[in-house]
């Protein structure tokens, strides 16, 4: 029964599904990969190959070093951020305590709600001017205040890593809560009875066997916070003085603003190694955690 | 209740863990004031007035509430346009993704054939090649195919999108059900496709439900591809249309506040529905390997 009869082969069902994923998503990345070797533009529909070209001024120039060293401080930032606030968050809401599923489906409510509102709120709350609320805030606790948030460099950078971390914390729970409820009950109940305190049940337990989960936390919020746009674009539109120009906010802005799309198209490129990068090291840490396992 | 024993550990006990609890209620309160403080104040911006809006100092909650700001921003803007616009494309495309990935599920769970573990490879991977690097090309194929600035472009792309995490969801649902089902339908001359459709599909309804949700979200929330591909009032979605209210030259926040309210209820509703469902399929969908 398993095994495909003639008549209707897998190939019938599976069929559609490849064809959406060929069509726009395979096809496009090996489109991008030719288009970073031209010199094409969404102006003219001419365009010819430059070779390395692309590339080399890319590599050369200081905006790209300047908009990666950007997007390496808003991605360590958040995730840190992201990870040990989640974890704290799993621990929590996962104590035998009345409210607890309630504090969850609350938290969760930031990562559904979209992205445009969620940005669009902070900068309400931000705002420069006094009826900011958090100004407001801030100038009755340490007066003056009147601090313009989004237009100092360091501080719209702070501002978009706040926000970041405020939408994407209650994911990493989602998956450490998960990762904290697959540990044995036993464990803990064992290790009480050999008068091991909560700390030392977190250390010696908790920690240990987490491990792969957050591993997997890791990688997968490093990766949404590596192609952020939307968050970033919507807060800050990558300024003051580009203070918060993440790569891709500068590859769009190539592609759709100058629309220089084949120099876009090798930045798009780089970002797409910098993404399998950290997905080897994903799949190398998980096989090697395997492996430990299998070993132990 | 105690007689014997220690009683100043048990007590120096029973004090720290009334301790924890209060620190515990006093974590969740803070936890539940910082994720809804951002919304509540949305709330409450979006019924001032606009004097209120810009008074110094703020007001915490609404002198007396504008409940016609959300009828404002329904007649003099074109809210009514991105949120028809956001219903039929984020409809549309979940029927889609969901049909289409029942089928490629159903494939993946009930035949052996050569190649299966790699092509679900394939799938999986392509979920790591990011939208936003694919944006550029994506663009230059839907000007080729003249759908620019139309819905269908946003539903092909948002279909080929949530596909892959969608046949897995589906394809580990169809797992649980048990293969006697279809075995049985086969013997009483049912082909496959009447079994997937009148067999397992309606057994399945927590697993499609949840697919279901998640491509509705996701579509209802997409903002990038969108600007990319369609900006023009005509074909924005809600996310675009708040965007472009605000970047406008006289950005009124009250009426902005009560957009964002109105784009955001539906997702906190289906969110609130199904939220069993929903961090299932987070959970699956995440620690897949």
């Amino acid at each position: 029964m398993r095994k495909g009869s003639g008549r209707q082969a897998p190939i019938v069902f599976i069929f559609p599904a490849f064809a959406f994923v060929f069509l726009f998503t395979l096809y496009p990345a090996l489109y991008t990969a030719v288009l970073s070797f031209t010199d094409a533009s969404l102006l003219t529909p001419a365009y010819s190959f430059v070779g390395l070209r692309n590339y080399s001024s890319l590599l050369m120039g200081q905006e790209f070093w300047a908009n990666l060293r950007i997007t390496l401080v808003f991605v360590l930032t958040t995730v840190v951020f992201q990870l040990v606030l989640g974890l704290g968050l799993a621990l929590l809401t996962n104590m035998p305590k009345r409210g607890c599923v309630f504090v969850r489906t609350v938290a969760l409510i930031a990562w559904v709600i979209p992205e445009v509102i969620v940005a669009l709120t902070f900068k309400w709350m931000f705002i420069g001017d006094k009826y900011g609320i958090i100004n407001y805030t801030f100038a009755r606790l340490f007066p003056p205040g009147g601090v313009e948030w989004l237009a100092h460099p360091g501080l719209a950078m702070f501002v978009a890593i706040i926000t970041c971390v405020w939408r994407g914390t209650a994911f990493s729970m989602v998956l450490e809560l998960a990762g904290l409820q697959s540990i044995p009950v036993h464990l803990y109940e064992c290790a009480s009875i050999d008068g091991a305190t909560a700390v030392q049940g977190f250390r010696l337990i908790t920690l240990p066997l987490l491990r792969p989960t957050m591993v997997v936390n890791l990688i997968f919020i490093t990766l949404a916070t590596f192609n952020v746009m939307s968050l970033v674009y919507v807060l800050t539109g990558g300024g003051p003085f580009l203070a918060t120009e993440v790569i891709s906010i500068a590859m769009y802005k190539e592609a759709f603003k100058f629309f220089r799309i084949g120099y876009a198209a090798s930045m798009a490129m780089i970002m797409f190694a910098i993404n399998l990068l950290f997905v080897i090291v994903y799949i190398r840490i998980m096989q090697r955690g395997a492996a430990g396992q299998g070993a132990a | 209740m105690y007689p014997t024993g220690k009683p100043r550990v048990k007590l120096v006990r029973f004090k720290s863990k009334a301790l924890g609890s209060f620190l515990v209620y006093c974590s969740y309160c803070a936890v539940v004031a910082i994720t809804l403080f951002p919304v509540l104040w949305v709330l409450s911006s979006s019924l001032k007035t606009p004097p209120e809006i810009y008074r110094y100092p703020p007001t915490w909650l609404p002198e007396t509430p504008q409940f016609v700001n959300y009828l404002k921003v329904f007649t003099l803007t074109s809210l009514s346009r991105y949120f028809i616009n956001s219903i039929l494309v984020s409809l549309f495309t979940t029927a889609g993704v969901v049909l289409v990935a029942m089928l490629a599920g159903y494939g993946f769970s009930r035949f052996l054939f050569k190649g299966k573990q790699a092509l679900m490879l394939i799938l999986i991977g392509t979920q790591m090649i990011p939208g936003v690097t694919n944006s550029i090309t994506v663009y230059l194929i839907m000007r080729e195919l003249g759908l620019l600035d139309t819905l269908p472009a946003l539903m092909l792309i948002y279909a080929a999108v949530n596909i892959p995490l969608s046949v897995w969801l589906l394809k580990t649902y169809f797992d649980t059900v048990p293969l006697s089902l279809d075995e049985a339908a086969a013997m009483d001359g049912c082909s496959r496709l009447r079994i997937l459709f009148s067999i397992i599909a309606p057994v399945s309804l927590p697993g499609l439900a949840a697919t279901a949700l998640f491509s509705f979200i996701a579509c209802w929330n997409e903002f990038y591809l969108a600007l990319v591909l369609c900006s023009s009032v005509r074909s924005s979605t809600m996310p675009i249309g708040l965007f472009m209210f605000q970047s406008s030259y006289d950005i009124k926040w009250n009426l902005l506040g009560a957009a964002s309210i109105v784009a955001m209820l539906p997702v906190i509703v289906l969110f609130i529905a199904f939220q069993e469902q929903f961090v299932a399929g987070l959970t699956k969908g995440a620690v897949k390997e």
